[in-house]
């Protein structure tokens, strides 16, 4: 058994979310220990955009702003993504980890695999895509839902949970989104260029089998997954008040980041 | 540049020496492992770096990997090719896929690296071989 740490956060906002997985990846690579999993969630809404993505480009920031959404650059790949109705996760481990000791792909089957049997012990029969290697559907500017890539979790092809990763010599995280009921498609109406509707390529939990999963419900099968998978026990971590005051720190600077963009507000 | 006469690091880079100039690049199984390159940044010529030092980052379709100085010494040249054509990197990660030149501060820091069949011991390794 190894022991990994938990953080089972409540919401927060899209700069507070992505600023805590950010400081757990130089924290578990500083320490060359624990694994982390983080489950959490999004209030308000959020879209998260590629590291290496332009908002202006791909998104009518006006109009999320209007509407009250969050705007935040995650440091991992993929594409702008709306959080909502969602379950987040991020695991974050140390190079050389032992419940990690493959390579970038063997990292993303293991953990679609723990999502997969989450998924399915709460009745909702997901399975890994098989996928081309590596595809890139198209434009940098569509959304993450439509791009297709190896090991995506689907049901009935339509994807459910979408993923991302950021990997340096000491550690990666990997974070991801399981949809709980409709709304990420939403997406669509806040991105350049015609994308249609998003109703056939993306499904979610109430989708699949007839009602929501609760957060607590999915947390809950979550942890019992990934435990199953990697022969992990979970010690609950609280971060310290050093770790508190380097989160809010980034948790600012990526608020402040798309504030001044198209009359954007300070949030987080 | 021939795979086996580069020298590579744990983080799948792999470096070619002519004299003291080292051509650095990622090796076919980190781009194969990545998938389709859609992103690359690389630092600004002329910028002195201490080896192992981060210099850029590469984006997948899923991941951002960061990049590293494999060696000491000043950048005197970047590959423009694979910034504005990504899939160069996939398609030959050992010839026209270089990243960076780099006048080397000792060519010794080279001896740290892995030999390619050292580097294909790792791979094994990592494939649990």
């Amino acid at each position: 058994m190894q022991r990994w740490f938990l953080i089972d956060d409540g919401p927060s906002s899209g700069a507070v979310n992505m600023a805590v997985d950010e400081r757990l990846l130089s924290m578990v690579g500083d320490k060359g220990g624990e694994p982390f999993l983080r489950l959490y969630s999004f209030d308000p809404p959020a879209v998260t955009i590629g590291y290496h993505q332009d908002p202006l480009k791909i998104l009518d920031v006006e109009k999320l702003r209007g509407d009250g959404i969050d705007l935040v650059r995650r440091i991992t790949g993929g594409r702008a993504l709306l959080h909502e109705a969602e379950l987040t996760y991020c695991v974050a481990a140390p190079a050389g980890s032992p419940s990690f000791n493959g390579g970038l792909q063997e990292t993303f089957i293991g953990i679609s695999r723990a999502i997969v049997a989450a998924l399915r012990s709460i009745g909702v029969k997901a399975e890994i895509a098989s996928g081309k290697p590596g595809m890139s559907s198209g434009a940098m500017a569509s959304p993450c839902l439509v791009s297709a890539s190896r090991h995506e979790i689907v049901c009935r092809g339509r994807k459910i949970a979408g993923n991302a990763q950021r990997r340096t010599r000491t550690a990666f995280i990997q974070h991801g989104s399981i949809l709980l009921a409709p709304g990420s498609e939403r997406i669509t109406s806040y991105l350049r260029g015609d994308w249609g509707g998003l109703e056939d390529l993306v499904t979610s939990v109430r989708a699949e089998r007839g009602a929501a999963a609760t957060g607590e419900e999915m947390r809950e099968a979550m942890k019992a997954s990934f435990a199953e998978a990697y022969g992990a026990f979970f010690e609950p971590f609280v971060h310290g008040n050093a770790d508190r005051e380097i989160i809010a720190s980034l948790a600012r600077s990526k608020a402040l980041e798309f504030s001044a963009v198209a009359g954007g507000r300070r949030n987080g | 540049m021939v795979p086996e006469e580069c020298r590579f690091t744990k983080e799948h880079e792999w470096v070619y020496a002519e004299d003291d100039v080292a051509v650095i690049g990622i090796s076919e199984y980190a781009a194969g492992e990545l998938g389709d390159i859609v992103y690359v940044e690389l630092p600004e010529v002329d910028t002195e770096v201490q080896q192992m030092d981060p210099i850029g980052t590469i984006e997948a379709v899923k991941t951002v990997a960061e990049l590293f100085s494999p060696v000491s010494g000043t950048i005197i040249e970047i590959n423009e090719e694979i910034i504005e054509d990504h899939e160069t990197v996939n398609k030959s990660p050992f010839a026209d896929g270089w990243f960076i030149k780099i006048k080397m501060e000792d060519p010794g820091e080279l001896e740290v690296l892995f030999s390619y069949e050292e580097y294909q011991e790792y791979l094994g390794e990592q494939a649990g071989e």
